[in-house]
This record gives C-alpha cells, sequence and structure tokens, in this order.
C-alpha cells in the first residue's frame, strides 16, 4: 500500500528514507549498498523496504 | 442552490448524491418527506456528511 | 566503575561500562525501551479527510511519527496541538505539519503520510502527548542492548603459531604479530568459539579461551530522534532513580 512510517518488528522510523532508497535503486545503485548507508542495519528493516510493494497510486482515484 | 432550499438553520447531515441536486440536508428537512428521500429532487440515495466539530480517532 | 564511549552521535552510541551486574544493565535497558517520558500523537481530530486512506489508517501512521521532546518533559507535560490541512494532489509528509510548540516537532520532515489526489483533501488536528514505551511502540524513543565484554586468552607459552585460529575467526580478530598472537577489537567478537575448536584440532587441548567477563558490558544505545542517544542513557538513570526514591519513601512511610 504505502510504505509504513516504522520497522514492524524493531520499530526503527525508516518511513522518511523509502524516497531515498527509490530513487538510488532506480538509478542502478545496488539495493544493499543503499540499505546500508541509509543506516538500515537489522535484517527487520532490510526487508521492510527490499519487501515492499507501493499500490497507494493504484488506488489514488479511489476517496473515502 | 442548497442554500435556498433549505428549511432551517440545524447542522446539515446528509448530502443528496443527485449531480443536478446536491442538496446538503438536516434531520429536519428528512421528517417532512416519507421515507428517506431528498425532499428537493426526491433522489433516493443520500450520503451522510462528516461532522462539522470533527471526529476523533485514537491512534493506536 | 568504569566507562568509555566507543562511538557516540545524535542517533547512536556505544559504551564500554565496567563494574555493573547483569540485572542492572537488563534494568537500564529495559528503562530505555519502555520508561522513558516521549511525545507522540494520542488522538487525531479529522475535520475533512477525502483521501484514499481510512480515517483509523491516516490516525494510526500519524501516530507513529516520532516527535522531538524536550528535556524536561513528564507525564505531567500538557499536550501539544498539530495541525495538518494538506489539498491534493500531493504527498502529505511530516513537512506539513504545524505545531504550536517548536520543541515538539517531527524529528524528520519526511515521512509519508497518505498521498492525496486531485480535489483531495486532509484535515486533522494531531493532540501529541507524553507517554511511555511500555504502553505503545509510538512512544518508545529508542533501542538498547547489550553483550558481555569478552576476555580471550592466548597461552603463547605453549603456541606453536599454527595459525589455525586465525583462519578459523569469522571477524579476523587473531592476528599474527611477530612470533605471537594478539587479539585486536575484543570487543567484536561474538563468543562462537571457533578459535578455540581450531586451536584444540591441531594441538591436544585449546590454547585459547574465549570467556565473557561478568562485569564489564558493552552497552548499544540507538535513537530514534526524540531525544540525542546519550540523553536516553542518563534520562533512563532518572527514571531509575526516581523509582527507587519514590520506593524508598513509601518503605519509611509503611
Amino acid at each position: 500500500m504505502i510504505v509504513p512510517i516504522r520497522c514492524f518488528t524493531c520499530g526503527k522510523p525508516i518511513g522518511h528514507l523509502y524516497r531515498e532508497y527509490c530513487e538510488r535503486t532506480a538509478e542502478g545503485e545496488n539495493s544493499k549498498d543503499v540499505l546500508d548507508e541509509l543506516g538500515l542495519s537489522r535484517y527487520c528493516c532490510r526487508r521492510m523496504f527490499l519487501t515492499h510493494v507501493d499500490l497507494i497510486d493504484e488506488i489514488l482515484e479511489f476517496s473515502v | 442552490m442548497s442554500e435556498a432550499f433549505s428549511t432551517d438553520d440545524e447542522p446539515k447531515m446528509y448530502k443528496c448524491i443527485n449531480k443536478e441536486c446536491k442538496a446538503e440536508l438536516s434531520l429536519a428537512d428528512l421528517e417532512n418527506v416519507q421515507g428517506v428521500k431528498c425532499p428537493f429532487c426526491g433522489g433516493r440515495v443520500l450520503i451522510k456528511l462528516r461532522a462539522q466539530d470533527g471526529k476523533r480517532v485514537s491512534c493506536e | 566503575m568504569k566507562v568509555r564511549f566507543l562511538s557516540d552521535s545524535e542517533t547512536s552510541c556505544t559504551a564500554v561500562i565496567e563494574g555493573i551486574s547483569a540485572p542492572f544493565a537488563n534494568a537500564l535497558r529495559r528503562v530505555i525501551m519502555t520508561e522513558i517520558p516521549v511525545y507522540a500523537g494520542k488522538d487525531i481530530i479529522i475535520y475533512e479527510n477525502s483521501g484514499p486512506l481510512f480515517d483509523e489508517v491516516i490516525a494510526h501512521r500519524i501516530g507513529l511519527v516520532p516527535l522531538t521532546t524536550p528535556k524536561d518533559s513528564s507525564e505531567d507535560s500538557k499536550s501539544v496541538i498539530i495541525s495538518v490541512d494538506v489539498a491534493g494532489p500531493s504527498m502529505v509528509t511530516s513537512a506539513d505539519f504545524v505545531s504550536e510548540d517548536p520543541d515538539v516537532v517531527p524529528t524528520s520532515d519526511g515521512f509519508p503520510i497518505v498521498k492525496l489526489g486531485k480535489g483531495q483533501r486532509l484535515k486533522c488536528n494531531i493532540e501529541g502527548v507524553v507517554g511511555y514505551g511500555k504502553d505503545h511502540t509510538r512512544w518508545q524513543p529508542g533501542l538498547a542492548s547489550y553483550k558481555n565484554y569478552p576476555s580471550i586468552v592466548i597461552d603463547t607459552v605453549q603456541c606453536n603459531l599454527c595459525g589455525s585460529c586465525i583462519k578459523a575467526c569469522p571477524r579476523a580478530l587473531i592476528q599474527k604479530d611477530g612470533d605471537v598472537l594478539t587479539v585486536v577489537d575484543a570487543g567484536s567478537c561474538m563468543f562462537c568459539r571457533a578459535c578455540e575448536e581450531a586451536c584444540a584440532q591441531s594441538n591436544e587441548k585449546s590454547l585459547i579461551s574465549v570467556t565473557p567477563l561478568k562485569d564489564v558490558f558493552i552497552f548499544m544505545v540507538e535513537s530514534y530522534g526524540a531525544m540525542p542517544a546519550k540523553d536516553l542513557l542518563s534520562t533512563a538513570l532518572m527514571v531509575i532513580e526516581n523509582k527507587a526514591r519514590a520506593l524508598d519513601q513509601n518503605l519509611s512511610g509503611a
């Protein structure tokens, strides 16, 4: 749906890093290097980005 | 347009979804018609408006 | 008691603390994660939300945004109102939060709350309240963890410099220095004891012994932004002190 604000497991705030992660991986940078530089050292936080599917644009036209 | 039809100063709770009507209705407006119906255009589909004083939602 | 900081920044610090017990280190760890008073959203009052996400989802997301907390905050600190009013098309982020108190603001401007399409609007007030991590993650100010400092002793008299331990160590902590083996950066040891095993296989018995020192700890604190990592430590100690004092007062009265 939309990036979670915090890591589900450890509670570290991660939402504000997602944009940079997307921009840099889109430019062809290796996910591992970007995650390391963003300070996501634990595998619980890393999977938040690696496995996230951003669907917010798909539901944008359906307002509540 | 809906303001012109309004019968009182009570808070508006419903809105007629008829594209030509779109009247905002209070509970008192609905009491004068039989069944659930827009008193102005007769439309039977009304949606509820958000309360004026806001809705309190827990962050949990 | 001795304290030596290995690293110290706004977001994390690591210290070697000598002369405390495991129960005390654990008390400190638990207090940092659960009992430090910090600000976070408690309720939000929604006036308009025509965006794609439900009210409850938005409330939950806003609640999880970490807020900076002044150092003297306590349970009795007054609540802070943060207002948000954004019309689409745009991404609502924590940069759109307008706080009445400049000391209680989101720790970063980049937290995405919801994406709004054309003609959609989000208008709400957030009620920020001081709370504790034990009640909900949104009041958790950070993470804390600790491990024993290792004592790695090599019997240099019997050691024949076969080098099997050097190869075995996954973190390459043992190095050959002339004709003796030395340990570099012992703090990174993870007690896997691969060196002991390798040594025992090449020789008759292991000439290396890796043991945790019972009263020396490597204490790691990671702050989520409410306050600097070092402040988490000092605030946690203050919380423990106040608890002990309160108990003492009740003891003398009983």
